[in-house]
């Protein structure tokens, strides 16, 4: 292992290859940053660019990719409450406000170096698990991968100030997932004859439709611009350093974020978005003050933020152990590999080991390389805050509808990122959580997928799912998830009535 | 200058070769078709063999074009609804694209109807079970009463497999419970080692990483020769009427490619895969290579179709 | 998460819509097979309970005259205005294709809704033009959808 390590890093070390790592942090930046883009689409199109690669130089760059998206996605998310990418959806809640406090270049900051020590966190979480990786995988069956989407769903719902708009949110989720094909039962399920919709209901699309254009509509209505502070205040340059700092004074905020971040990211088909909110609110659940949350807590740019950089770690271990991606990501990332010749499965760590190596590496310098652009471009990135919404309006209407019809060429992608743009503007207006909305989404496959696969496992034999070690472990964690804020409120009024 | 463009040109402009006065000029661009997302596969196959293709053509240009969406008919109907010009091409799935028509759906194009340049891989399905599973032949699974079988979902090549390999061995009578619905096949074969069911199977090319790797075994494959020691053939067990189940990957056009351009665009295939070079590149990628020129493609997608017709109703969705 | 500025009228509409919206699904799911619908028609009556006592909610609340009486007109134009400015950009770009209307849509917005001066509008229309085009089109070589008007012209 460790001449592998450093065949890997003297690899890296040559200037062609560092070249292509630092086109892929470009590259993940720019697509990072447009709303709708994000990383998979990046190696999904630069994919057969790599063909007359070497395959170390493909791997390089799809690194470099990575590692950088996420933070590019979270300049939008805090500039704008439009996240670039699925997984910043949580730096909204509490960037946002940053942003109209004209405290900007603090979360950008906070954002940047989080994502950094996130991904390191996730990369040394990998190497110290990866000896563990099959036995890791072979846990979550099922049963396991079913009360997982409940976990998440559930951890949504009662974040929330109104629980009752919440659920209903989730419930208006799940149903816009089981549009499409239901290849379980072989049906069509709400489709009206129309063709787009046969694979159901695209998340990139819903995503930009319900953020960034249901912002611009709001921008419409309310006018004005984004920060809401007098252009005067020298806050945001320095800010980038404030935002340095800040994360390194809550330790323990970045720590949990990157393990849930890394933990959700080994269970493959969950990712980056869940990871994300799942750290928000854990961390808003574990807070003692918790009252800042969502009007411009620094932590709550924290946790999302490590968490999304160290799911990339995560995600690696069912993609070594087995071959199964563990991201979308991963996904392509898998046939970049097999177009240039490497088999993916159990061996491939084996057989390959120093090029994996030189991934993790890649992914390692990318988000650090990706920070450091992004907080010294960030002074230049404000100053969009306080350009007249009008300019913006129309601006990032057209780039996002662009962005919509970018992911497969489909004016339909075009069409329902419109749709939904309606839909989170009512859903602003009138308090319906957009986020839980999009979780449920994510998660509604999954949940119904694997209930139905874990009731023919056990024959219609429902106590199946406490039999399994894993689904039990998790099923524990819920009913604490649940029981917790109950508890909490329980023991403050006893102790008030005390006082 | 367009980097795509810049790469494939310059890949292309190797050795211009004289070409007959065809219908496909130098100067045209061909499009393959790959119905389905990056990737894959299908679209290493075509990526793989577009250059070579292009070479065969006389250094026309050749591209890839991946139309993803409805378990891959909107790729192959757009395909089959494109001018029977010779410039649009699709790679084909057999029995995958033949299954909607054989489970009475409505599609778009009909798989015999389509004008077959060529067969590039031919993946024999082999059955699997956990390596530390109890079941060691073909008798032992069958005497099996409450089988679980995981799978893929409704509509893919994987389950009709099954379910063909299952009425054949007899298995349909225990009536075994298909645990369908993973999302790919690599996601059945790893339900598979963590023991959420019994048996499976898959084709050799997603197969092999994991025999070799020790997770699972295998109990028999389909094809007239096995590829692994110790593992026989179905039709060495007993089973020849299995033999036929495979999966193909072709080339086609649509329907009605005048007879100059067919003849065309098949010699230049069959250039490409008795080209080494190019052999020997699709091995490093993990192809399965088993060339067939197109005049036998077609009549062999014909009787494929007929072993598939008659399973037809051991392939009702079991969910 | 920001707060609610809930409207009076509105809000009860819309919790009814959701609730005739619950209903439909729920009804729609009944004709689904066995392993299609088991799912979709659990959530489904767990959406209408939830609808239905959202239903209720608003409506005591609405009683005990906690929600703002006035529904402000001047808001309600300018939210159709902004969907009609969002249709427009649909419309305009499935007729006209992304490279028109793209910069023909920012300076008509620019100059007629906000006021801006001409030269301003045209030099930002030209500017979103140039980086969609270099980005998308040039450097990723998209495709960019050319509109109906122009793919039935050829």
């Amino acid at each position: 292992m460790l001449d592998s390590l450093v065949t890997a890093t003297l690899y890296l070390a040559d200037g062609v290859t560092l070249m292509y790592l630092m086109l892929g942090v470009l590259v993940g930046l720019l697509f990072g940053i447009i709303p709708g883009l994000g990383g998979a689409t990046a190696i999904a199109l630069l994919l057969p660019l790599t063909f007359g690669m070497e395959p170390e130089q493909a791997i390089t760059l799809m690194g470099g990719i990575m590692g950088s998206s996420a933070i590019g996605g979270s300049v939008t998310a805090i500039l704008l409450n439009a996240p670039g990418t699925a997984p910043n959806a949580a730096t909204c809640f509490d960037g946002y406000p940053l942003t109209r406090q004209g405290k900007a270049g603090l979360a950008i900051g906070a954002a940047a170096t989080a994502s950094s020590l996130g991904g390191i966190v996730g990369v040394i979480v990998l190497v110290a698990i990866l000896p563990m990786a099959k036995s890791l995988v072979l846990l979550f069956g099922p049963p396991a991968f079913f009360m997982l989407a409940v976990l998440g769903l559930v951890s949504l719902t009662i974040s929330n100030n109104n629980m009752l708009r919440g659920l209903i949110a989730a419930a208006l989720g799940l149903f816009i997932g089981f549009v499409g094909y239901d290849d379980m039962g072989g049906t069509l399920r709400f489709t009206a004859g129309i063709d787009y919709l046969w694979d159901g209901i695209k998340l990139v699309p819903a995503l930009i439709g319900l953020f960034a254009i249901a912002e611009m509509i709001r921008l419409m209505v309310e006018g004005g611009a984004i920060s809401k502070v007098d252009r005067n205040e020298l806050g945001e340059v320095k800010g980038v350093g404030a935002g340095f700092k800040a994360v390194f004074k809550h330790p323990r905020t970045v720590l949990s974020g990157s393990f849930i971040g890394t933990l959700v990211g080994i269970v493959p088909g969950v990712g980056g978005t869940v990871a994300s909110f799942l750290s928000y609110s854990f961390t808003v659940q574990s807070s003692r003050d918790s009252s800042q949350f969502g009007k411009g807590d620094i932590r709550g740019v924290i946790a999302p933020e490590a968490a999304n950089n160290a799911k990339d770690g995560g995600s690696l271990i069912p993609t070594l152990a087995f071959g199964i991606p563990g991201s979308a990501e991963m996904a392509l990332f898998l046939g970049v590999l097999v177009l240039h010749g490497m088999q993916p499965g159990p061996l491939l760590l084996i057989e390959r080991e120093w090029s994996l190596l030189v991934l993790i590496i890649a992914l390692l310098l990318a988000t650090i390389a990706s920070a450091c652009v992004i907080a010294v471009a960030t002074k230049y990135l404000i100053k969009i805050t306080f350009v007249d919404s009008s300019i913006l309006i129309p601006t990032v209407l057209s780039v996002a509808l662009v962005g919509a019809y970018a992911l497969e060429g489909s004016l339909g992608d075009v069409i329902m990122a419109a749709v939904f743009g309606v839909i989170g503007y009512v859903m602003i207006r009138l308090d319906y959580p957009r986020i839980t909305l999009v979780i449920a989404i994510v998660l509604g496959g999954m949940m119904e997928r694997n209930f139905i696969q874990s009731m023919l496992m056990f024959r219609s034999d429902w106590t199946g799912f406490f039999r399994d070690t894993t689904s039990l472990v998790i099923f524990t964690i819920i009913v604490m998830a649940l029981a917790l804020p109950v508890l909490g409120r329980i023991r403050r009024r006893v102790r008030n009535a005390n006082v | 200058m367009k980097i795509k463009t810049a790469l494939l040109s310059a890949v292309a402009g190797i050795a211009l070769m004289s070409g007959a006065q065809a219908d496909v000029d130098p100067s045209d661009t061909v499009s393959i078709v790959v119905p389905y997302g990056p990737g894959g596969g299908f679209d290493r196959a075509v990526r793989g063999f577009a250059p070579y293709f292009s070479e065969a053509l006389g250094g026309a240009n050749v591209i890839t074009e991946n139309i993803p969406g409805a378990g891959g008919q909107r790729g192959s109907t757009e395909v089959s609804r494109s001018e029977p010009d010779g410039l649009t091409l699709g790679i084909f799935n057999l029995p995958g694209f033949a299954l909607p028509a054989i489970l009475g759906e409505e599609v778009g194009y009909d798989l015999r109807e389509l004008s077959w340049i060529g067969r590039l891989e031919s993946d024999d399905y082999v059955l699997i079970v956990a390596a530390d599973s109890e079941i060691q032949t073909l008798d032992d699974l069958i005497a099996i009463d409450d089988l679980i079988i995981t799978s893929t979902g409704y509509g893919s090549t994987v389950l009709a497999a099954l379910q063909i390999t299952a009425s054949e061995l007899g298995l349909a009578e225990n009536d075994p419970i298909y645990l369908s619905g993973y999302g790919g096949t690599t996601d059945a074969i790893v339900g598979l080692i963590r023991g959420d069911g019994q048996v499976s199977m898959a084709p050799v090319s997603s197969v092999t990483p994991y025999l070799e790797s020790g997770d699972v075994r295998a109990l028999a494959m389909s094809g007239n020769q096995s590829l692994f020691e110790g593992v026989p053939t179905f039709a060495e067990a007993g089973y020849p009427g299995l033999t036929p189940l495979n999966l193909q990957r072709s080339i086609a056009g649509p329907p009605g490619i005048d007879d100059a351009t067919l003849t065309q665009l098949r010699s230049a295939f069959m250039d490409v895969v008795q080209n080494e070079e190019y052999l020997e590149y699709a091995k490093s990628i993990g192809m399965n290579m088993s060339p067939m020129n197109g005049a036998d493609t077609a009549a062999d997608i014909s009787s494929s179709f007929e072993f598939y017709e008659r399973f037809s109703t051991s392939l009702e969705n079991p969910n | 998460m920001p707060t609610s500025n809930s409207l009076a009228r509105p809000t009860v509409l819309v919790s009814c819509f959701m609730l005739m919206l619950a209903i439909t699904l729920l009804y729609l799911s009944q004709g689904f097979g066995r392993s299609s619908g088991m799912f979709p028609r659990f959530i489904g009556w767990v959406f209408v309970v939830l609808t239905a006592a959202d239903v209720v909610v608003q409506l005591i609340a609405w009683y005990q005259r906690k929600l703002p009486e006035t529904t402000e007109t001047a808001i309600t134009i300018k939210q159709l205005k902004s969907m009609g400015w969002l249709l427009g950009l649909v419309v305009a770009l499935s007729i006209f294709g992304f490279l028109i209307t793209i910069p023909a849509y920012i300076f008509t917005f620019l100059t007629w809704r906000a006021g801006h001066d001409k030269r301003r509008s045209a030099f930002i229309a030209i500017g979103a033009l140039v980086f969609v085009w270099v980005i998308f089109v040039w450097l990723l070589d998209y495709e960019l959808y050319a509109g109906l008007l122009l793919n039935n012209l050829s």
